[in-house]
């Protein structure tokens, strides 16, 4: 329960159309992308600046009541999961464009406005935001900031924290701050690096200064069919060992082909082991030279099929199938898990032929959707959750890919973020002392544990009774904070 | 108990209290040992960079990373490498050429020595900056040593990974006041197949204006070098590629009355070297580094040279073009003329947006005038992290621009 003293004091900061307390309407944001969990929150605000922001996150402070932010709610990790009697703080009004200054290939936007908006506004200036998250055309860039976005085509051009140079940041006593700048350097750590991917856990973003990124003067794509995986993945190892760093390179298995196909028609090879979308970008004359290549390197890669995407329909056509991938899956399943771990890129063959071995031995179907250019996969885990206990088992398979990522060398994620969905993943990464390091860097920025608490690191409510290596915080040790 | 009494450190010179641990476990003990004894510690690779450091005061111990040499892995088909901190960039670059990779960087002193854990503490970048970014671009993890003698592995060892908080951001540019590191996980680049030089005769606006031009083309230029009344464009990609950009840019200058020349890469070689000189001072000299948009580049300059001319001081000065970033140096002149010049200079660039640090000054210089300028955003957090990583207070004292 919200204090009546507390409510009433926002209602008095934000007036009651900022506001929503009924369960009814409280029960729209118990969930973000990740309905596997819902909490009802114990408040919605909808600050429309950043000075009610502060003031709504000062209250918070002064009340000891948690806060969690909230974009579009498009995070698959469950970020966003409102804390029970907490506020959810929804920055989906705050969208306004502040700045574009093409010349310097800067823009000033609010939270709330939306990725693929930033790159629209700037178009006509050959302009665009590089990082492409699947979700771009509904996710906002204040989420991009909390999970450090990727997208297809972050090999070559990097994530949010290459293109994000200044925030405003509301920190956790409500206090507002200008971290980094407009220009390169600036002196001091660099928090707006911290900042960008801790989750919403430090502070709450209320400006951005992006960097804007040119138009490639031209772009080629291809989709190219193996007999499996493995070999597509020999294709993928020949064309960075050539040294191309491609604007992007995917790759979906035969079962996710499949999906694509069925619902989107985007023209994948339905009888290919595995399919491979290569796009390189930049220059003229280095496009065109390395799209020879990569051809070339896919042919004596054994592809069965080459197809050159001719037109920028028959290239929006072949994203569209891609990007479409996660949702696709519901025409051959009727639920999944989507799973997101990272790989060093030559352990790609391995870690396939044990995923496949794994599904296998549970009878649960697994298809396989990457980033194949850095190691990044989403194998999608299917089940039927009408039948007993497949629930159950497509998690366990879900949670033993991850285990199998980080033996593998790699990441229990490279880009849906920690949140609530793998905070207990977290020990198989990191250790205690690691893990304790973090909690005291948070601490730093939140000493009273209220901004986004639960996420990203394991505790005993989230883990179950043998919490793995959790430990008090430093302010539970000094009796300052209590964790529930 | 002296450090030589504490049977610490197999490589220690009990003269000068410095210690160079061979592995994370010794750094441990030697941090370990300074928390217990309240020993102030500080932080040494190759002694490249001290003089940007004219606040730190004395220490009990140094703690050298002279001995943390090795190239741990290297994963040519992964393009990551993990080395420890006391590896030269000029080694790493050596051991990478072999297989068609470098590090992406051109930090200052990368050709006098400079480390790897001096360059991720300086959180440096150079020329290369406007196409592959700055060391923190490509730190993909970190081991480091807090203030208090705790570990920490951030990161991973895979290019793309939001698993915890970025904490090796935090270690870039920290200057050695949270951390020792130990070994860094690097994002490598292919080595390009071809290179291209070109350079035109132009004024300060002409520079400026043209270099906006580079960066609004889609020719990709890998630096943009300004300076002795030149710019400079390097272009690396295929042989082909190279060759026609070259002359895309040759056509778009000459739209605009300019005219560009193709250089050798030799003969480039002694301009570049002139380049890198701008960052090496005597202790008669300062050298400033200001940081803004690139479209200011040319008023920037022009009010360095008005304050020059008025203080009466002779001075150089380049720029990474397209990155926003000035250096100027302070060739003659004495304290207090730097002193002023240093004031009047930062007030204009912070009235322009930008910021401007001293990087290395004068002898004396840092009791005139605050080397980094005014506290930034977020410096209570910056505080409280301070307290956080290194409660005593030990690891080099002033070492984060005399603030502490």
């Amino acid at each position: 329960m919200i204090p009546l003293d507390f409510y009433n004091h926002i209602i008095s900061l934000l007036g009651s159309d900022l506001v929503l307390s009924s369960p009814a309407e409280l029960s729209v944001y118990e969930s973000d992308g990740l309905t596997g969990y819902h909490q009802i929150p114990g408040l919605v605000v909808f600050p429309l600046e950043t000075s009610q922001v502060s003031q709504v996150v000062k209250a918070c402070s002064d009340f000891g009541i948690p806060f969690v932010a909230r974009g579009a709610g498009t995070g698959l990790s469950g970020g966003a999961l409102p804390s029970p009697d907490g506020v959810l703080i929804v920055l989906s009004k705050m969208r306004k464009i502040l700045e574009i200054d093409p010349i310097n290939q800067r823009m000033v936007v609010e939270p709330g406005v939306t990725n693929i908006e930033i790159s629209k506004a700037v178009s006509k200036y050959n302009l665009y935001y590089a990082p492409d998250p699947s979700s771009q055309i509904v996710c906002t860039i204040g989420g991009n900031v909390a999970e450090n976005s990727g997208g297809a085509h972050c090999l070559k051009y990097g994530f949010t924290t290459h293109h994000v140079l200044g925030l405003e940041v509301v920190f956790p006593d409500g206090s507002i701050e200008q971290i980094g700048s407009s220009t390169l350097d600036f002196p001091g750590y660099d928090l707006r690096g911290a900042i960008i991917g801790s989750e919403g856990t430090l502070g709450i973003v209320t400006k951005i200064v992006v960097k804007l990124t040119r138009i490639p003067e031209s772009v080629a794509t291809l989709v190219a069919d193996f007999e499996s995986p493995e070999q597509a993945g020999e294709a993928v190892t020949g064309i960075i060992g050539a040294g191309i760093i491609p604007a992007a390179v995917e790759m979906l298995d035969s079962l996710a082909i499949q999906a694509c196909e069925a619902a989107t028609h985007s023209g994948f090879s339905l009888d290919a082991g595995a399919v491979l979308i290569v796009e390189v970008d930049g220059p003229d004359a280095e496009t065109k030279f390395t799209f020879e290549q990569v051809k070339n390197i896919c042919k004596q890669a054994l592809a069965t099929n080459i197809k050159v995407a001719e037109t920028s329909a028959q290239r929006a056509a072949i994203w569209a199938g891609r990007k479409s991938a996660f949702a696709a899956v519901g025409r051959i399943s009727p639920s999944y898990y989507v799973q997101d771990g990272v790989i060093p890129r030559t352990a790609l063959g391995s870690v396939l032929a044990k995923i496949a071995k794994m599904s296998l031995e549970s009878g649960i179907r697994v298809a396989n959707v990457f980033h194949a250019g850095d190691g990044n996969l989403h194998p999608l885990v299917l089940y039927n959750p009408s039948i007993e206990f497949e629930a159950q088992k497509a998690e366990k398979l879900a949670s033993d890919i991850v285990a199998l990522c980080v033996e593998a060398g790699g990441s229990i994620t490279g880009e849906h973020g920690v949140g609530v969905d793998k905070a207990c993943s977290m020990p198989k990464m990191f250790s205690e002392q690691d893990i304790e390091i973090m909690l005291s860097f948070k601490s730093a920025f939140d000493p009273q544990g209220i901004c986004n608490p639960d996420k990203i690191f394991p505790t005993p409510r989230l883990c179950g009774e043998s919490p793995g290596p959790y430990k008090a915080h430093p302010l539970e040790k000094a009796g300052i904070a209590e964790r529930f | 108990m002296t450090i030589s009494e504490s049977g610490i450190g197999s490589e220690l010179d009990s003269n000068q209290n410095r210690v160079s641990p061979q592995n994370l476990d010794e750094v441990v003990e030697v941090i370990a040992f300074a928390n217990r004894g309240n020993k102030t510690l500080s932080i040494q690779g190759n002694a490249t960079k001290t003089r940007y450091q004219p606040y730190v005061t004395k220490t009990d111990i140094t703690l050298s990373s002279s001995s943390l040499d090795k190239l741990i892995s290297h994963n040519p088909s992964d393009m990551t490498a993990t080395i420890q901190s006391g590896v030269s960039i000029a080694q790493i670059q050596k051991s990478l050429y072999q297989f068609g990779q470098w590090l992406a960087i051109d930090p200052p002193m990368w050709d006098r020595g400079a480390t790897l854990g001096g360059v991720v503490a300086a959180g440096h970048a150079g020329p290369s900056r406007v196409k592959f970014g700055s060391i923190k671009d490509l730190v993909i993890g970190m081991t480091a040593v807090l203030g208090d003698g705790r570990v920490i592995r951030c990161g991973g060892n895979v290019i793309k990974n939001v698993a915890g908080y970025d904490l090796s951001k935090i270690f870039c540019g920290s200057w050695g006041t949270l951390a020792f590191i130990v070994d860094v996980t690097l994002r490598l680049h292919p080595l390009a197949e071809s290179k291209r030089i070109l350079k035109a005769k132009l004024s300060w606006e002409q520079a400026q204006n043209f270099a906006l031009s580079l960066i609004a083309s889609p020719f990709d230029p890998t630096a943009i070098e300004i300076g002795f009344d030149h710019i400079w464009i390097v272009l690396e990609g295929s042989s082909i590629g190279t060759s026609q950009r070259a002359n895309a840019i040759a056509q778009m200058a000459s739209n605009s009355n300019i005219e560009i020349q193709n250089v050798e890469i030799s003969q480039a070689q002694a301009v570049f070297d002139k380049f890198s000189q701008i960052r090496i001072a005597t202790e008669e000299q300062s050298i400033l580094k200001a940081s803004i948009l690139p479209s200011q580049l040319a008023k920037a300059v022009e009010e360095l040279d008005n304050l020059a001319n008025k203080i009466a001081i002779d001075y150089q000065v380049v720029s990474h073009g397209g990155s926003g970033i000035v250096l100027a140096k302070l060739s003659s002149g004495d304290l207090h003329s730097h002193g002023e010049l240093v004031k009047k200079w930062r007030d204009y660039l912070q009235g322009l947006g930008g910021t401007m640090i001293v990087e290395q000054g004068q002898n004396g210089l840092q009791e005139l005038v605050s080397y980094w300028g005014n506290p930034p955003g977020g410096f209570k957090v910056m505080q409280r992290i301070k307290e956080e990583f290194d409660p005593k207070t030990i690891l080099t004292p002033g070492g984060f621009g005399g603030w502490w």
